[in-house]
C-alpha cells in the first residue's frame, strides 16, 4: 500500500525548517496540519479511538503511534496541538459517512454560547497559564520523538476560534453590536491565554516550529470584518510570531477561509508560513505567485481532489503543483487542509510518491551522487 | 549567513552523472543575482556590497522545473566571493 520509494528516504527536520525560512531544501518536505486518527489506525493497524488519556500507557500508545505513522511516511516532524483546559460549547453530531467512518461526525453548537454577559465572563473558569493545557503530552512527544525528527505544534485552536467555541457564532455576531466591550474583553482574555501558553511550549527544544490554527472565514470571505480582525486578532499573531522568533523558530499559521482581504495584514504580522488552501478560493499555485516571496506556502493539494479525483488526473494535478510551487523553495507538499478520513488513500500515497520522485531540488556542485 | 537571489541565466555544461537511484543529473552554471537575506536571518540586513551582485554557482539539475528562470534560489556565503 505504501509506495516503496518512500522507504529510500530519511526524515530530517532541517528539511522542513529550511523551507519554513523560505529556502531550498534537498527535497520538498511533506506537511500536514494533521492526519485523521482513522487513517493512522488503518495504516498502522492500531486502535486510537477510545483511548483514556488519564492513563499513562494510553498516552504513550497514542504518541508512539503518531511517531510511527509520520516517521513511516517520511514526514520530518510530528504535529501535535494540545487543547486548552477550558469548557467549550457542547457539540452536535450527525452520521459520519466517510470511507473510514468514525461513526459520528461532530461540530460545535453555533446558536448558543457559554458566555453571554460580563457576569458569565467573570464566572468562567479561566485557568492559570501553568494549568491551562496538557503540557505533559507535549513533553512526552518531545521526549520520544527520534533525533532526526522535530515537533511542530502549539495550542489546539486559535484566538478567533476559541472565542467562537466559547460564545457560539450567532451570539458572537449579535454581541459585536449589542455588547462590544464584552467581545473585546473575550478576544483580549483568549489572546493573552493562548500566547502565554505558547511562551511555555516554545521553550521545548524538540519543538522546532510553533504553529497556530485559527480558521477565519468561509469560502466567500472572513466571518467578521477585516477591520475587526486587524484590531482584535492580528496583534496576537504578531505576539505569537515574536515569541517563536525570539527562540530562533519559525511560526506557521493555519487558517481556513477566503482571506484575500486580509492576507497582506497577516503577512505584516511576521508569520513565516501559511497553511490551508482550497482551489475554489485560491489554488496554491496562485498563492505561491502572490505571497511566496514573503512567506512560505504549505500544502494546497485540494482535499476534494484528494478524495474524488481519478488517479491519472490527480497525478497531473500534483505534478503541476510541484512544478509551480517548488522552484525557489519555501514550499512543502501536502493537502490543502488535513488528511481526512474520507480522502482516497491511494491518492494520498500517490502525492507522497510524486513528492519523493519529482520533488528533489537542484544539487550544489559539491554534493555526493 | 544564508542569502537569496534570482536565477537570471542557466548554462548547461554538458556533464552528466547518474545517482544511486538511477536518476540522470546535468551540471549547469546558474547566474544568480543576490536580492536579500533568508528569513532565517531575523533582524539582520543584507550587506550593501552583496545586494544586486551577480554570482555564478554550480547546480546539478534533473527535473524540468529546475531550469526555470526568474525564480528565487538559495546561496550560502561560501558561494559568494566578494
Amino acid at each position: 500500500m505504501i509506495p516503496n520509494i518512500l522507504f529510500l528516504e530519511r526524515p530530517n527536520y532541517n528539511r522542513l525548517i529550511t523551507i519554513l525560512w523560505g529556502e531550498e531544501p534537498d527535497r520538498v518536505p511533506f506537511y500536514e496540519h494533521f492526519v485523521d486518527n482513522e487513517v493512522i489506525e488503518y495504516v498502522l493497524s492500531v486502535k486510537l479511538r477510545g483511548l483514556d488519556f488519564s492513563k499513562r500507557e494510553h498516552r504513550e500508545l497514542y504518541i508512539r503511534s503518531l511517531i510511527r505513522f509520520y516517521k513511516g511516511l517520511r514526514y520530518d516532524y510530528v504535529p501535535l496541538e494540545i487543547a486548552l483546559n477550558i469548557p467549550l460549547n457542547p457539540m452536535v453530531f450527525t452520521e459520519d459517512t466517510a470511507r473510514l467512518s468514525r461513526g459520528k461526525r461532530g461540530w460545535l453548537r453555533e446558536h448558543d454560547g457559554l458566555i453571554k454577559t460580563f457576569e458569565d465572563f467573570e464566572n468562567y473558569p479561566w485557568p492559570e497559564v501553568e494549568e491551562a493545557a496538557d503540557y505533559d503530552l507535549m513533553k512526552l512527544l518531545c521526549k520520544l520523538v527520534p533525533d532526526e525528527m522535530g515537533v511542530v505544534g502549539g495550542v489546539g485552536g486559535g484566538i478567533f476560534e476559541h472565542v467562537v467555541w466559547i460564545m457560539g457564532y450567532t451570539p458572537l455576531f449579535r454581541l459585536m453590536y449589542r455588547n462590544r466591550k464584552l467581545v473585546e474583553a473575550m478576544f483580549y482574555r483568549v489572546g493573552k491565554l493562548i500566547t502565554d501558553v505558547q511562551k511555555i511550549l516554545v521553550e521545548y527544544d524538540k519543538l522546532v516550529a510553533l504553529r497556530m490554527g485559527d480558521d477565519l472565514g468561509s469560502k466567500n470571505g472572513t466571518f467578521v470584518s477585516p477591520a475587526f480582525l486587524r484590531e482584535h486578532v492580528f496583534p496576537w499573531y504578531r505576539v505569537a510570531t515574536n515569541t517563536a522568533h525570539k527562540h530562533g523558530k519559525p511560526f506557521i499559521l493555519h487558517s481556513c477561509g477566503n482571506l484575500k482581504a486580509v492576507m497582506e495584514d497577516i503577512i505584516e504580522t511576521g508569520i513565516d508560513a501559511k497553511h490551508s488552501f482550497e482551489d475554489v478560493i485560491m489554488p496554491v499555485t496562485e498563492a505561491k505567485k502572490l505571497y511566496g516571496d514573503r512567506i512560505s506556502i504549505l500544502g494546497g493539494v485540494d482535499v476534494d481532489k484528494l478524495a474524488r479525483y481519478p488517479r491519472h488526473l490527480f497525478r497531473d494535478y500534483v505534478m503541476k503543483i510541484i512544478r509551480e510551487c517548488c522552484p525557489g523553495g519555501g514550499y512543502a507538499l501536502g493537502s490543502g487542509n488535513t488528511i481526512t478520513n474520507y480522502v482516497d488513500l491511494g491518492n494520498y500515497f500517490e502525492m507522497l510518491k510524486l513528492g519523493v520522485k519529482y520533488g528533489q531540488y537542484p544539487k550544489r556542485g559539491d554534493v555526493w551522487f | 549567513m544564508v542569502l537569496k537571489g534570482i536565477v537570471v541565466k542557466i548554462k548547461k555544461t554538458g556533464r552528466k552523472k547518474r545517482d544511486r537511484r538511477g536518476i540522470l543529473w546535468e551540471e549547469c552554471i546558474f547566474t544568480v543575482k543576490i536580492t536579500k537575506l533568508s528569513r532565517r536571518e531575523v533582524g539582520k540586513t543584507i550587506p550593501r556590497e552583496l545586494l544586486g551582485k551577480e554570482v555564478k554557482v554550480v547546480r546539478w539539475c534533473c527535473h524540468d522545473w529546475h531550469y526555470k528562470l526568474n525564480v528565487e534560489t538559495t546561496l550560502n556565503m561560501d558561494e559568494v566571493v566578494v
